[in-house]
């Protein structure tokens, strides 16, 4: 699949959605704003379907449509949205968003300045994004996505009597959003995310311990295409592995405590990227995000950007909303900014944050010279009625050069090894972390043996600065996170995820329970 | 049209398509958001919205819808229809009591606050920001107004409603020059007269001000992890509120205690938490000050219900499918129809509290202990044991033979939270801890601060680059 072939300058969009966008921008200058920019959705429709223990335990479907109007007057944001797209609304949307930037104006003492587009918009020019795929999830029938998690429900059903609980989904999305902007930017994106997943639960009737594994991953798992991911997972083969894990996990001994090297696969070492790069989110650098997320350890750090060592020169870490199935991935953000490739930490050094036009700007004053030019677009909203935040799109650990063979085969004994991850905390600056995972190996005696919960903790420079592998592409994983959340009101929001197994010393082990 | 038309016109249309059942809740809402950074304005969301979850029955097939376009509701009702025929069937148990309308929460709606004007917040903001800029600090934080209605409707002739409005905020103050100095307090109710802007505006500056006046320490410094620490802590309730509010949906679910993920499961009728602890989950708790909901998403009216009594567990909650399958009774905590996959929460958590102040409990230390202010970053490490993490954050004070003696670094703790809940040894009054996430539905935790015994502690933030 070739993104290229995703963007095209053909006009799909109907002329009652144009002439719905053109009218709310012509009120919102009418009525004053310096800037304003309509977002519409469509249409956005969902389905999910749940088996559990051989029954359906949901089947869902919804549906969601509306707009909202973002304007800014004397320098202050303004914002109204509503899920009724009649005409006749647009005027009463603009003047509620007019008169909240007027009210919030009181406020401003610093007036808010857009950081220039990087390119110029051809006039009647409408960018449109359709996420490349084989098969549409909407046209597969019910059947056959029955069959498919049942077959791997049965599957897990037939490998242990200790498999209490069972549990396989099956999700898809499809997004179709529209945006103009008073600049003249004119998009129209329609985006399709697909997942499904299967876990096993084990219980040992004796103790009433318990214990869980999950494929391809713990959380909400999402790609952006069609059914054809769904396919490829081979979901009932994952689904007899991970319920035998399950069964074996309850006999397994404890993780032990101490400092050790550990291999991360990427089911644990993707969610340890998520977090980490929340800390390199420019709104929360610049303090927007306390009211739910917090901050970042780099905001006195952020004249130091280009030379701070923040981890070791095995870690590359790319901000990517271009790449192939990735659910960050689109053609504009949703303030209009390009999709695009940036690094925001190359062989160990700091060098870029996930940016949004009013934010660029902003990060200059603070560094002190002009470091950011443009948006990294990395704004989006979770739906119409939701005020864009700078968002993770898919955040890739570059894959090195070693084999995961060849470094499982060379770690000495004593190293742990984590697998999907089971639980997640990391303190409000993004340094002091503690994850556990669902399953952990240690090697002993040159083989690896199953431990059970398994936690890993510290401080994450210690962590990022202490990397010395990161494995090939052969074993490289691209996951969606299908429940990201950030802003105020809470928005969730589905991001994406890549990396190699990678190998690390020094970190603190242990278990739980 | 209002929220009882939209359910009876979606009723309508369900009964004329001849399914044996349906039910829908329609929820109605209209807030306004400030987000605050440096005393200014940075986020102005706000929006009307509307949301209809709702579910069909037909035979031993069913199936539920969501959408926020009522318009929508013909076209959603029959292509799930058609949905309906492919799912295999299974037992279904459809409810058979028609509930009697429930008891109104009292103070819910406030006339003046469903104005929802714009200036009304700024005044807060403005008057905060006036009294801490006066001493050298900044305001960050939010505060959001809305005013909302939830119908629910059955086609077997229950029916609920309630109108609500609210106010919410959660303000934090940080050092004009150090931004590891700061503070955080919360406000709300269900109107503007519930902000207690007084108390706010005293714990923002006052904690700072004594940050700036403390030497600085880290229990952590000269440990490494693996070196756990024991000490006693003063919780406030914005630190207690996470933990209890995911006790009470993992712990108390019934479908987590069925499963047996739960602290409690096979454990009901055991003394498992201190004698001196007491929760429930009672909507018409008068300090929850009608952030309420009276009523669950069965059209069960909703009434006390004891989770914990004297330290001993007294019930699981249940909506009525759970209870069947389990040969149990409701206890009026049905999630929406679409989220019944999830089991049945509780929506408004008390937990009962003491008389003891801030102050008293600050006297009474006579070993080490840590007062904390807020929670970051709740993590569920073991469902069984409810084992949880997270870490301290805005006010972690060291308290030394009875006097604050230094402001310390952000604490990463670890611990079994009903172990450390037998060793409680002073409460203060509890109250409404409210800084929601959403205007979508009146919910919010009364929580007291408490005096913990040798709570566990496994790693601190660390400031060095």
């Amino acid at each position: 699949m070739n993104l290229l072939y995703s963007c095209a300058i053909v006009n799909t969009m109907e002329p009652q959605w144009q002439t719905f966008l053109e009218e709310s921008l012509w009120h919102a200058k009418k009525k004053g704003a310096e800037y304003a920019d309509c977002r519409l959705l469509a249409d956005r429709i969902e389905e999910h379907l749940k088996v559990e223990n051989g029954a359906i335990s949901a089947l869902n479907s919804s549906q969601s449509a509306g707009f909202g109007v973002r304007v800014l007057v004397n320098g202050s944001w303004g914002f109204f949205a509503s899920p009724l797209l009649e005409k006749e609304k647009i005027s009463y949307v603009v003047e509620r968003a007019i008169k909240s930037a007027q009210a919030n104006s009181i406020l401003q003492k610093e007036k808010v300045t857009l950081a220039a587009r990087a390119e110029q918009w051809q006039t009647g020019y409408i960018a449109v994004y359709q996420t490349p795929m084989e098969i549409d999830p909407f046209s597969v029938s019910l059947d056959q996505k029955i069959v498919l998690l049942a077959s791997a429900d049965e599957a897990m059903r037939q490998v242990s009597e200790k498999i209490f609980w069972r549990a396989c989904e099956y999700s898809a999305i499809r997004t179709r959003k529209l945006f103009a902007s008073s600049e003249g930017v004119r998009t129209d994106q329609t985006i399709v995310e697909t997942g499904a997943a299967a876990q096993a639960h084990a219980i040992k009737e004796a103790s009433g311990d318990t214990q869980r594994r999950s494929y391809p991953d713990s959380h909400l798992y999402f790609m952006q295409g069609g059914h054809e991911l769904v396919q490829k997972l081979d979901l009932a083969h994952h689904a007899a592995v991970i319920a035998k894990e399950a069964a074996e996990l309850l006999d397994a001994p404890y993780a032990p405590a101490g400092r050790r090297g550990i291999i991360v696969l990427p089911s644990q070492l993707n969610l340890h990227g998520h977090e980490t790069a929340h800390g390199l989110e420019a709104d929360r650098v610049l303090g927007t995000e306390w009211t739910l997320a917090g901050g970042s350890f780099l905001t006195p750090l952020l004249p130091e950007i280009g030379k701070f060592i923040f981890g070791s020169e095995k870690i590359t870490l790319m901000a990517d909303s271009v790449t192939p199935t990735g659910v960050g991935t689109y053609g504009y953000d949703d303030e209009g900014t390009p999709a695009q490739k940036i690094p925001l930490v190359e062989n160990g050094i700091w060098k870029g944050l996930l940016t949004s036009r009013e934010t660029v700007p902003q990060l200059n004053k603070a560094i002190g010279y002009e470091y950011f030019r443009h948006s990294s677009g990395a704004m989006r909203g979770e739906s119409y009625g939701s005020w864009p935040v700078i968002r993770m799109v898919n955040i890739i650990l570059k894959p090195g050069k070693k084999d995961f063979e060849e470094l499982k085969n060379s770690v000495a004994d004593g190293t742990m090894m984590f697998g999907t991850n089971k639980s997640w905390s990391i303190d409000d600056v993004r340094r002091h972390f503690s994850f556990g995972s669902e399953i952990a190996w240690e090697k002993v005696n040159g083989k690896w043996e199953v431990r059970k919960n398994a936690k890993y903790y510290g401080d994450n420079l210690h962590f990022w600065r202490n990397c010395q592998e990161v494995c090939n592409e052969k074993s490289f994983f691209l996951q969606g996170v299908g429940s990201c959340g950030k802003a105020d009101p809470l928005q969730t929001m589905h991001t994406g995820h890549g990396s190699s197994p990678a190998y690390f010393t020094d970190i603190q082990v242990g278990s739980v329970g | 049209m209002d929220t009882q038309q939209i359910a009876q016109h979606i009723l309508d249309i369900a009964t004329k398509k001849k399914v044996d059942f349906c039910e829908v809740a329609v929820f109605k809402n209209e807030f306004l958001l400030k987000r605050l950074r440096r005393g200014q304005v940075d986020q102005p969301p706000a929006e009307e919205s509307w949301g209809v979850d709702m579910a069909i029955v037909k035979g031993k097939r069913r199936k539920s819808i969501t959408f926020d376009n009522p318009l929508l509701a013909e076209r959603m009702i029959e292509k799930s229809l058609e949905y309906l025929k492919f799912l295999p069937e299974h037992e279904i148990t459809l409810p058979r009591q028609v509930f009697e309308k429930a008891q109104c929460v009292a103070n819910s709606f406030d006339e003046e606050t469903a104005l929802l004007e714009d200036s009304r917040l700024l005044e807060v903001v403005l008057q905060l920001n006036s009294a801490l800029e006066a001493k050298g600090l900044i305001l960050s934080g939010k505060i959001t107004a809305g005013r909302g209605e939830i119908y629910y409707m059955n086609s077997i002739g229950s029916a609920q409603s309630c109108v609500y409005t609210l106010v919410g905020s959660g303000f934090f103050s940080f050092d004009l020059k150090d931004a590891s100095i700061s503070a955080y307090a919360n406000t709300g109710g269900s109107s503007f007269e519930s902000l207690d802007l007084e108390r706010v505006s005293q714990e923002l500056i006052s904690k700072c001000e004594l940050q700036r006046q403390l030497p600085k320490g880290d229990i952590f410094e000269k440990l490494r992890e693996g070196n756990d620490l024991r000490m006693d802590v003063i919780l406030e309730p914005y630190f207690l509120e996470p933990i209890f509010d995911w006790l009470g949906f993992f712990g108390f679910n019934g479908l987590m205690v069925e499963r047996g993920e739960s602290f409690i499961s096979k454990k009901i009728g055991q003394e498992l938490l201190g004698k001196n602890i007491d929760i429930s989950d009672n909507p018409l708790d008068s300090r929850l000050q009608g952030i309420a909901v009276p009523f669950d998403f069965e059209g069960m009216p909703r009434s006390q219900v004891m989770l914990a009594q004297k330290g001993r567990i007294m019930n699981a909650l249940y909506d009525s499918e759970l209870a069947r399958r389990l040969g149990k009774e409701s206890t009026g905590n049905a999630l929406p129809p679409s989220q019944r996959a999830e089991g049945a929460a509780p929506f408004n958590l008390v937990v009962e509290g003491g008389k003891s102040s801030l102050e008293e409990m600050i006297d009474s230390c006579q070993q080490p202990t840590l007062w904390i202010t807020k929670l970051h970053y709740l993590g569920m490490k073991h469902f069984q044991t409810a084992t949880m993490t997270g870490i301290a954050q805005h006010g972690v004070f060291l308290i030394e033979k009875g006097k604050v003696s230094q402001c310390m670094e952000n604490v990463r703790f670890e611990e079994i939270i009903p172990e450390a809940l037998k060793r409680v040894e002073m409460m203060g009054p509890s109250r409404l801890v409210f800084d929601p996430m959403s205007a979508g539905m009146p919910s919010g935790t009364v929580v007291p601060a408490m005096k913990i015994k040798d709570f566990r502690f496994v790693g601190s933030t660390k400031r060095t680059m």
